[in-house]
């Protein structure tokens, strides 16, 4: 037994049961604030201050702790909040909140040494970040923890009582209370482990769970292999096992018995496009079971062996002609351009894996699921179909969720396995990735292959544009990179020639990530444009203005016009090995919005409650419904009670496509006014107000004689008041024809009329002779109309800079090439940024985009993404002189690339 | 089975893997890599302390910690090049638990050999899987079956400071001795399993030396290098460099010391030109495979700077 002191309270604990520290503390003491992410001691949110000093508890030998005075978060939960956690609240230093407590513990450690050393002055950014080196945020709230550190430090929150917190749900993520999937510890709970192929492609002949069966203290062992007994990549999901610990789930992993006979497997895009090769990944006439790793829309479309071709509409017209253009000013002097450019894979390696804990009721007939998911509600009707019940017998919970970007959108694996080895067990099942199983398939923006070719006409019109994508999304199919090419500077007569080709490979499905298809397609022709620009000697404004088509790009253009960064850049790249560049791309997205997303608001004395089957992920959800009933009763929004993550409310939209703003901002705001109409009539009523006389004071109303908070006045009147609202259509008609069609592809969404856009101005300094690249600031615009929670959007936009900053720069999901197999196993070969990677960023917003969207706003989670690696790209090459043609551009690539430039 | 000794007596009769810190081995076990019994040390005495003698040379317990060597102001002032290093590397979190004398003794970092799916010389397998599929981090000078470049950036800097290291029961070795010459591809180390580092011995530094330590990484910080160096000069009172010590690591196998280099800057003015065209030797008798041609210019680049920037004193150790 080792005894030890936690947060002031002693603990003893049996060390065999586990090795590290954060098993322990996490299970065998019960304090989950601390959060298991990468196991190798990378990425900080596992650490604890043992003896005052931050150490990364997943490494560390539970046989360390003892007689050693440990802080988790747990010990700064109270009354009284330690100055930092009211800074990162404050500032917002957090989105999904999973990395937080890592970055508080270590904050505080960080503060107490600084207030030694240095009393309340300000700590550089330099020095904050060499102290949080140790610590990843895949949302990317890296400037807001700067400025939490900061302020902290420099003493502005020595005296404050009590903070407004940026985010309404921002008090639990500092303390570590909220509890997210991989927290829930059900009565009698069981390990749930998936085997997986170690082949990328194979006929599992015979498959033999007996012997897994037979190990005392295994409660299930289930078959996850579909009607072709077949695995199409390293990684697939063959059997589960349920047992009493995850000692005894390995064993019985290991007694489970497998044949296979291997088949010839593809693992690269480019051998997906050898119609010789002896591999086919779907070689069934069906092919109703092969994923979609896009988002919403899925174009039907011709299969030929690996490959498919759909149909794009409006996208792709006159190919013919198209292809005769550009062959033409191939072969003459006219100004056009062919260029070939790549993209890696990108992984979402959300922090919190892909997990689910299932629990059936006694007679087996309803099953509650706690899942780590940005669908709550569309995963209960998933799950009630997949398992045949009535969609009433399901339960879904996602009160917290650490971070999806994408990748957790629909029924996958974990949850399948978790509830069929709940309901063999008996009892609650949990099943959670580890970082190897998140990292190989827990989802990846597609590797991309995209062949461009474009012509001017003497005039400098985009006479025609040919791009052949080919995308490796794995098993699945869908990249979307092609169709959002296809659709920008789409013009009406352009012809365009455009194939957006699946490569299908035996690897691991991709899913959607933020923005799916967005930032390949900018990085294609965003460069392709900008290399024009450069080709023709015009303005890269005035040529992209001069083709563009979308309206909403307009105010953009302008704002960077009037740049004073954008009017000073120089023309030639310098010859120095430290050279300077601008880049500038745009982006659009679509404005979907889900029209049956639905509110429930009460109010009674007691406070405001504001409910809706949807999720916060670290998007905001929480935050916006509040804000959207705050500010029609002037409150302060963490004064409305939200309750999310349970599919038992009203239909709440799904997280994905930047539609969650845009489909509840609206009912909230309207039920909200409702109610507010109707204490305004009972007060006139009951109690004689005069409507007339009074006048809205902060939280609630006066007369002539006296004021009343909204809670009193519902108090007096004794009256509990509800709405219950829907987010309906913008145009009824033409939305609602759309919404039959995407709502059999089970997608409640609707294309709403207009485009998001976004521009993006990068500054980029490279040293040529190490290959190194940093991005000191950006700038970014948008047109996407009103912002409803500035310091939520501000974040959201930060995080889709860092993830594309990661693109351009860091992030590859590499695989072994003779197996398939995945060599970036983790958060150490994996590499997202950190927040020295972190730009200063400057945001614009244009006025009176979207007037006829309800609440006059729509999302902007995706759009903010799409344009930052390709004008990174586009900084480079002014920088260099040499184009970037492959992401990302890691520092083997530009010191290969700049010298033979 | 996890034994924990409390003295090196008991060593002889445990068995297992060592460990002290747990930042590597702790890892490995995690994801199947290190299975069997270990051993652990970090509870032997009188291992954690830096001992200066009356020359002014510093030896090192091998249970110091990383960030106790990068904040020492001793070490600081007598050996910055590797105070400078113990700072740049990892991450604050792990240099406050890894210790010196597994700083030297870590497995390699290899994702290949850290990843239970693949077979390798390390794992008792009989190839190299790096070599035949992706070593865009391998080895620039190829100098045995395995390629990727050894992990130990400390073991890289005590190769420029000529240390030597104490064995328990057994007579001082040099560092150069615990790494061997790479054609081993089934270690990283040449110490046996029951063998155990207890000291780390420093020569006393040159008078009026000065040091550097630089990485050339891809993001700005926590990353293995893709090259290191570490330079050690001294100059005389006009500016005519006395001695010097360059080693590289992230290029080979084993931690490479580079006497040609070296040898380009004796007797020589401390000039731009004298750094550059030392530099410019660096890569010489390298032999690249497929995919790590560009560390060629990597290498030099980071020599240069590193000798540029112990010629300036300048602090600091990533970019």
């Amino acid at each position: 037994m080792i005894k030890t002191t936690i947060n002031g309270t002693a603990y003893e604990f049996d060390e065999t049961q586990h090795e590290t520290a954060v098993e322990t503390i996490r299970q065998q003491c019960g304090l989950t604030g601390t959060k298991k992410v990468c196991g190798t001691g990378a990425c900080g949110a596992c650490t604890v201050l043992v003896d005052g000093v931050p150490m990364t508890s997943c490494v560390l030998p539970n046989t360390s702790l003892e007689a050693r005075d440990v802080t988790t978060i747990e010990q700064y939960r109270g009354d009284k909040l330690h100055p930092m956690q009211q800074a990162f609240m404050v500032h917002d230093g957090l989105q999904c909140g999973f990395c937080t407590p890592g970055f508080i513990v270590e904050s505080i450690a960080f503060f107490d040494q600084w207030r030694k050393e240095h009393g309340t002055q300000r700590p550089s950014k330099e020095q904050v970040a060499e102290a949080l080196a140790g610590h990843l945020c895949r949302c990317g709230a890296y400037l807001g923890i700067y400025e939490a550190v900061q302020s902290a430090c420099a003493g502005d929150f020595d005296e404050v009582q009590e903070v407004i917190p940026a985010r309404v749900d921002a008090l639990e993520k500092v303390t570590g209370e909220a509890r997210y999937t991989v927290d829930i510890q059900l009565k009698g709970q069981r390990v749930g482990k998936i085997l997986r192929s170690p082949h990328a492609h194979a006929h599992v002949k015979h498959l033999d769970l007996a012997p897994a069966r037979a190990i005392e203290g295994v409660t299930a062992v289930i078959d996850l292999l579909d009607a072709s007994r077949k695995v199409r990549f390293h990684g697939h999901e063959i059997a589960a096992v349920a047992a009493i610990d995850e000692r005894t789930a390995q064993k019985a992993l290991q007694a489970i018995q497998v044949a296979y006979e291997v088949l010839p497997a593809i693992t690269s895009l480019e051998a997906a496009r050898d119609p010789h090769h002896p591999a086919q990944v779907w070689p069934e006439k069906k092919k109703k079971q092969v994923p979609n790793a896009a988002e919403g829309l899925y174009f039907p479309g011709t299969w030929d062996k690996n490959l498919r071709n759909p149909k794009l509409p409006i996208a792709s017209k006159a190919p013919k002609n198209a292809r005769h253009l550009v062959e033409r000013a191939a072969n003459t002097a006219h100004p056009h351009l062919e260029m070939t450019l790549k993209n890696a894979a990108q992984s979402h390696t959300c922090l919190e894996p892909h997990c689910a804990v299932a629990r059936w009721n006694k007679n087996k007939d309803h099953v509650t699921v706690y899942a780590s998911t940005q669908a709550c509600d569309h995963l209960a009707h998933s799950i009630a179909e997949h398992f045949h019940l009535p969609v009433e017998h399901v339960t879904v919970h996602s009160a917290y969720v650490g971070g999806g970007f994408g990748s957790k959108l629909t029924l996958k694996m974990e949850t399948i396995a978790a509830v069929a080895l709940a309901k063999e067990s008996g009892a609650p099942v949990s099943v959670v990735l580890d970082r190897h199983e998140e990292m190989m398939v827990g989802g990846y923006r597609p590797a991309v292959l995209g062949e461009l070719a474009m012509s001017t006409s003497p005039q400098g019109d985009l006479e025609a544009l040919q791009v052949h994508a080919y995308a490796d999304s794995g098993i699945a199919v869908n990249s979307m990179v092609g169709f959002l090419i296809g659709s920008s500077y789409n013009r009406p007569g352009n012809p365009r020639d455009i194939l957006d080709i699946d490569t299908l490979t035996n690897t691991a499905p991709g899913s959607p990530f933020r923005g799916p298809g967005g930032p390949s397609a900018a990085w294609i022709l965003e460069q392709g444009v900008d290399q024009l620009a450069h080709d023709l000697q015009v303005d890269p404004i005035a040529l992209r203005r001069k083709w563009d088509h979308n309206p909403n790009s307009e105010p953009l253009y302008k704002w960077l016009e009037s740049l004073p960064v954008w009017q000073e850049r120089s023309t030639l790249p310098s010859e120095e090995r430290y050279t300077r560049g601008l880049g500038l791309a745009m982006g659009f997205w679509g404005y979907f919005y889900d029209p049956k997303a639905e509110i429930r608001l009460q109010a009674s004395a007691e406070g405001f409650t504001i409910r809706t089957a949807s999720q916060d992920m670290g998007n905001g959800t929480r935050t916006v419904l509040a804000k959207a009933v705050a500010e029609v009763f002037q409150l302060q929004p963490h004064e409305v009670h939200v309750i999310l993550g349970d599919s038992r409310e009203v239909h709440g939209p799904t997280s994905g496509g930047s539609r969650t703003t845009s489909s509840i901002w609206a009912p909230a705001y309207q039920a909200a006014q409702q109610i507010k109409a109707q204490i305004l009539q009972d007060a006139k009523r009951k109690r004689k107000l005069n409507l007339h006389a009074l006048t809205y004071i902060e939280g609630g109303v006066r007369d002539h004689h006296n004021s009343y908070t909204w809670l009193e006045l519902m108090g007096q009147l004794n009256e509990r008041y509800e709405a219950h609202t829907r987010r309906g259509y913008d145009r009824a008609i033409t939305e609602r024809i759309a919404y039959t069609v995407t709502q059999k592809l089970g997608l409640d969404i609707v294309i709403g009329q207009g485009n998001a856009a976004a521009a993006c101005l990068a500054e980029v300094e490279v040293d040529k002779l190490l290959g190194k690249i940093r991005i000191p600031r950006v700038w970014m615009g948008f047109n996407i109309g009103r912002v409803f929670v500035p310091a939520l959007a501000a974040s959201q936009i930060y995080g889709g800079v860092i993830q594309g900053i990661g693109y351009a720069l860091h992030e590859e999901k590499r695989l072994d090439p003779t197996t398939g197999r995945l060599l970036t196993t983790g958060l150490e070969d994996y590499r997202i940024p950190g927040i020295a990677e972190m730009p200063e960023i400057d945001i614009y917003y244009a006025p009176d985009g979207f007037p006829h969207a309800p609440g006059q706003g729509v999302g902007l989670a995706e759009v903010c993404t799409m344009p930052i690696a390709a004008s990174i790209a586009n900084a480079v090459f002014h920088a260099t002189g040499w184009r970037p043609l492959e992401s990302p551009i890691r520092p083997e690539r530009l010191v290969k690339g700049v010298q033979n430039a | 089975m996890i034994t924990i000794i409390k003295h090196t007596d008991e060593l002889q009769q445990a068995q297992g893997e060592i460990r002290a810190g747990g930042t590597d081995i702790q890892a490995r076990r995690r994801i199947g890599i290190s299975q069997g019994p270990v051993v652990d040390i970090s509870r032997l005495p009188d291992l954690n302390k830096i001992a200066w003698d009356d020359q002014q040379a510093a030896t090192v317990g091998a249970h110091v910690t990383i960030d106790a060597i990068s904040r020492d102001k001793e070490m600081i002032d007598k050996y910055p090049g590797l105070a400078m290093a113990a700072g740049a590397l990892a991450t604050p979190q792990i240099r406050v638990m890894a210790s010196m004398g597994g700083a030297l003794l870590q497995r390699t970092r290899c994702n290949y050999f850290r990843n239970a799916d693949f077979s390798c010389f390390k794992k008792g397998g009989d190839h190299c899987p790096a070599r035949e599929g992706d070593h865009r981090y391998g080895v620039f000078f190829d100098l045995g079956p395995c390629v990727f470049p050894h992990p130990s950036t400390l073991g890289m800097v005590l190769m420029a400071y000529e240390a030597t290291v104490s064995i328990h029961g057994q007579d001082k070795r040099k560092i150069d001795a615990i790494y061997g010459d790479g054609s081993d591809p089934s270690r990283d180390h040449t110490l046996q399993p029951n063998e155990l580092l207890t000291h780390i011995h420093l020569p006393a530094p040159l008078p009026e030396e000065r040091a550097s330590y630089f990485r050339s990484i891809g993001r700005a910080r926590a990353e293995w290098p893709l090259v290191e160096a570490v330079v050690r000069l001294q100059l005389d009172d006009k500016e005519t460099i006395r001695a010097a010590f360059v080693a590289v690591g992230g290029v080979a196998n084993v931690p490479l010391r580079l006497p040609h280099v070296e040898k380009a800057l004796l007797d020589k003015p401390a000039t731009t030109e004298t750094f550059e065209e030392a530099a410019r030797k660096a890569p010489e008798g390298a032999s690249p495979l497929p995919m790590t041609h560009y560390k060629h210019q990597l290498l030099y680049g980071t020599v240069l700077e590193t000798l540029q920037r112990a010629y300036n004193r300048v602090w600091g150790g990533e970019g």
